[in-house]
Parts: C-alpha cells; structure tokens; sequence
C-alpha cells in the first residue's frame, strides 16, 4: 500500500486556500422527468421538460429565469446556447459543465456564485440526457482521446473494464469482498423499491440475487453495474431572500468543494480529491460527518461510494468494509441514510450527478415521500466522474442544510 | 460491425513507432519524462518536443480481470477477454491485453503488436526470472 506517494512531478499543487462562503444561496424547486431506459426523445426534450417542471414548480415565470447551466451526454451537436433559442428563454449568465457525474455539485456552486456576485437572478440548473439504443456505446466508444486511444481498443467495455480495475485493486489491498459491495446495492434496492419512479423500484434485490447475478468483468457483476437510462433532474438557484418572498421550502449551502485530478500518481484509483477538501468542507460548515442525516454519493459502482465514504470521512482509509458491514444504509435503518431514492444503481444513470442533488433537496424539504428521512435537516452530496483514462478524475461535494422557514 | 480504430494523432503515431523487439514510448526530448497515453504536450514540463523511444518494458501487474461483455462483436467472440494494468518500470501506467495472464505483483513484459482495423495493443508477455528484478 504505497498510496501516499505524491513525489511525482506533476501532483496537485497545496490546496490551503478554501472557498468563501455561500451565505445568502437558496436552492429550490427540485424536478425529475421521469426516468426510462429508451427513449425516441432528445436530450433537448429532456431538458425542456425539467425546465417547464421548474417553472411550474416554483411559480416563477420563463421570463424571470436569467441564468442556465445544463450538463448533458447526449445534447451535442447542440450546446446550452442551443437551448436558449429552443426554449425562448434571454438569459444573462449560462454555463454548460461537461464534468460527468460531478456536474450536478459543481453546476450548484457555479450557479451559487453567479447569484451572491449578481452575475444573475434566478439559475435553472439542470442534467439530462436520452438514451437510444447505439447512444451508450457512441458516448463510451468517443468518450475521451485518451479512451479512444488507450481504452476502449482494450476489450471495448466501456467504463466495466477501468472499474473491474478499481473493484479488483480495492479488494486486494483492503480485504473488500463482494457481500460487501452487495450490503450497498441491496441498501439502495430496498429505497428505491419506497421511490415512485426509480426504474428498477419495482424489482426485489437480496443479497442471494446479487451474488449469483452473471458476471460482467472481474468482481464486477450484473448488479454492480450502472443502468444508462434517459432522464433529466433540475432545481433553481436563488437568493435566501427571494425564496421567502415565494414562500418556496428551500436548502442553504453550508460548504462545497472540488478538485480535479488529485492524486495522479497512485498506481489504482482508490482514493479521489474528496481528501484534499474534507477537513475544510467540515469546518466551513461547523459539523462533522456525524451529524450528517443522509448521503448521497455518485454510485456509477460500488467501489466508487467506498472511496466516497472513506474520502468524506465516515470512515478511514479502506474501511468502508466495516463500515458497510456494521452501518444500515437504507433510508429507514436508522444508520446512515445513503442515495435515499435508490440511488443511480436502482434508478438508473442519466442526467451527470443531479440525481443526488435534487434527492438532497427533497429530503431537506421533507417531501420525498415513502422514502422520507425523518427530521432531515443536514445532508451531503457528493460528484465523482469522467473516467479519461483509467480513473474518475472529479470529486465534488457539497454539505446542504434544510432552510429556515 | 468490426472494432474501430478511432485514433487521434498522437495514438496513431504509437502504432507507427511500435517494433517487435522494444516498447516505443512517447518521450520528452526536454525533461525525458516517459508519458502514456500519448499526447501532444508534456505531462511533466509542458514542452512540445516529444519524441518516440524504446523504453524499459518491464513492469509490475497492478489489477487484472477477464471481460465478460463487450460493446463490440468483434470482442464478443473473444471472451473472457482478459485486460490488465501494469506499473511499468519506466513510471507509466498502462492498460493490457493480458496475454501472458499475469497475476497481481507477477513480472512481465509489455509490448506492443499489431490488431485488427489497424490498433496497435499494448500486450503482457512472459518474463525471465533473472530480468525480472528492476
């Protein structure tokens, strides 16, 4: 385990300074277009319905609406300026992140200073994407110049191969097993089967299905393994202020972070940039990870909420194990609430990481329904992704508190 | 549908440059950093002056694993296909075709040969026990 190496040349460079703060940001208004596998529609399509979801959620008018920033696999050749001719919207601030499933976190922050420096008013940020039946295999067979050089020749797996890797590497080192994988998956099974609306909300998951599920690559079987779905999740981000004048619920940000290509240096990724920003994300926001009441982690494979949970200090490094084994995930265990709505693994993967964001604002909304954290009022949200190589190369996350009213 | 080689420049070059008897890798001519995957630009210094060089081609298996599914026909009728990551000697890390199915921590070999649609993969071979120690 000589994971602390960081004598190459090119590592991340001290990252002493931290963020201000985002006093005065509300978010509000959290939407879902209802997830489905196929679908003949565009990413535009999808996206325009978060937007009018947005609208008629929050009884803001089109027009109020000055600043957007999407994130989409499938919107191109179209851009987040397409849109704005598309929807007939005239906005003064936009913003398009094409950082995988750290986009939702990261789209938040952008939006959230956009609104503290007065760069606009009112931000729709949204994720969307379709999906058809040759679209998965185009965005993983284009995904990167480095993918299309150095791997998907190998094999053509698309991200199972990196992550078969990863999974493998993990287990070796920190004595990982499957069942362990499994206590996350069937956690996120059983939430989603209280979630209207999650695509496989309606199948039964138990740890005897996932372990005698057929293989896809290395420890990585059918259950591991991330559903591409079309779909589109959206909020709106404001001021406090303005969010009391509408009577809207909404959530504050205490604290949130990213870095990007962190720890280039380790052999296999099992840690992400999550550590270089903890310790400051939690003292900006005057808690610890004890008093977070539910997470949401970008879930693409198991392994990668392991590095999530270990890199935002629920546990130390390569004890997320343990920490699995010994803690209830599920929404109503009474341990750590974790991807409440199912999460990607049980709702399927559209849309770069809003999933979790807008899960977190239900939450702390207290409208999520069956699957309602009881006295929500702190939850963490956190973004891994773009595998350009071998390795996810962003982490993001962000600590929201419920708004007072 | 047969498996596309949809290289840029850089990936294009490193199929020129392979040879049979020597990994070629692309080098700085500036710092003499090795990189991979290829690119345009040093990781290390920032130069463009980027040459290909035979490299050490020893290396260390990090992780392996055998596919299962593949996103392409042509890969289908070949599983288990079995892809690796070695630590090489050199300080670079790259994906494989585990030809000569080495193990985590196994000694091996990498290098580079010829495919179908004109890729060029990186493969493990087998490594004397004398040669094996960096």
């Amino acid at each position: 385990m000589s994971q602390d190496n960081t004598s190459s040349s090119h590592h991340c460079a001290p990252c002493d300074p931290a963020p201000g703060s985002y006093d005065g940001v509300a978010l509000i208004a959290p939407v879902t277009v209802p997830y489905t596998r196929f679908s003949d529609q565009s990413a535009a399509w999808f996206i325009g319905r978060a937007l009018a979801g947005l609208v008629r959620q929050s009884g803001i008018q089109k027009q109020h609406i000055d600043g957007l920033c999407v994130s989409s696999f499938t919107l191109a050749p179209d851009s987040v300026v397409s849109l704005t001719e598309h929807f007939g919207l005239c906005t003064r601030w936009l913003e398009q992140i094409p950082l995988g499933g750290a986009s939702g976190v990261i789209g938040l922050r952008r939006a959230a200073r956009a609104i503290q420096c007065g760069d606009a008013d009112i931000v729709a940020c949204i994720g969307g994407d379709t999906c058809r039946a040759q679209s998965f295999k185009a965005t993983v067979a284009n995904f990167s110049t480095f993918s299309s050089d150095a791997v998907y020749p190998y094999g053509a797996a698309g991200p199972n191969g990196p992550f078969s890797l990863i999974t493998q590497k993990y287990m070796d080192t920190y004595g990982a097993e499957r069942r362990d994988f499994g206590r996350i998956c069937v956690a996120q099974r059983h939430n989603a089967n209280h979630t209207p609306g999650a695509l496989l909300g309606d199948k039964k998951l138990d740890m005897d299905d996932y372990l005698q599920a057929r293989p896809i690559a290395g420890p990585l079987h059918l259950y591991d393994c991330v559903m591409p779905c079309a779909g589109a999740d959206g909020f709106l981000v404001t001021s406090v202020e303005r969010a009391r004048a509408l009577q809207l619920p909404y959530a504050t940000v205490l604290a949130a972070d990213e870095r990007h290509n962190a720890f280039s240096a380790d052999p296999v990724q099992l840690r992400g940039g999550w550590q270089l920003f903890r310790d400051s994300l939690y003292q900006r926001a005057g808690i610890g990870p004890a008093d977070i009441d539910l997470l949401q982690t970008y879930d693409d494979y198991p392994v990668i909420c392991m590095l999530q949970l270990e890199g935002l200090g629920f546990c130390a490094q390569g004890a997320a194990a343990a920490f699995v084994r010994d803690t209830a995930l599920t929404f109503d265990g009474g341990g750590l609430p974790h991807n409440t709505n199912g999460g990607q693994l049980s709702g399927g993967q559209a849309g770069c990481g809003y999933l979790g964001v807008v899960e977190t604002l239900r939450q702390l909304n207290r409208s999520a329904g069956d699957h309602q954290v009881p006295q929500a009022a702190i939850g963490m949200v956190s973004g891994y992704g773009m595998v350009n190589y071998d390795r996810g190369l962003c982490a993001a996350a962000a600590i929201l508190a419920r708004g007072e009213r | 549908m047969n498996t596309p080689a949809r290289h840029s420049d850089p990936g294009r070059a490193l199929a020129q440059a392979a040879r049979a008897d020597a990994l070629v890798l692309q080098q700085c001519r500036h710092c003499h950093t090795v990189q991979y995957p290829p690119r345009e630009i040093c990781v290390n210094c920032l130069s463009d002056e980027l040459h290909w060089k035979p490299v050490d081609n020893r290396g260390t298996v990090l992780a392996g694993s055998d596919l299962h599914h593949s996103l392409e026909p042509d890969y289908r009728q070949q599983l288990p296909w079995k892809l690796a990551a070695v630590q090489l000697d050199c300080g670079v890390r790259v994906l494989v075709h585990n030809r000569a199915a080495g193990a985590a921590g196994d000694r091996v070999r990498v290098l580079a040969q010829p495919h179908r649609q004109g890729n060029t993969l990186l493969v493990t071979a087998a490594i004397d026990e004398q040669e094996a120690s960096p």
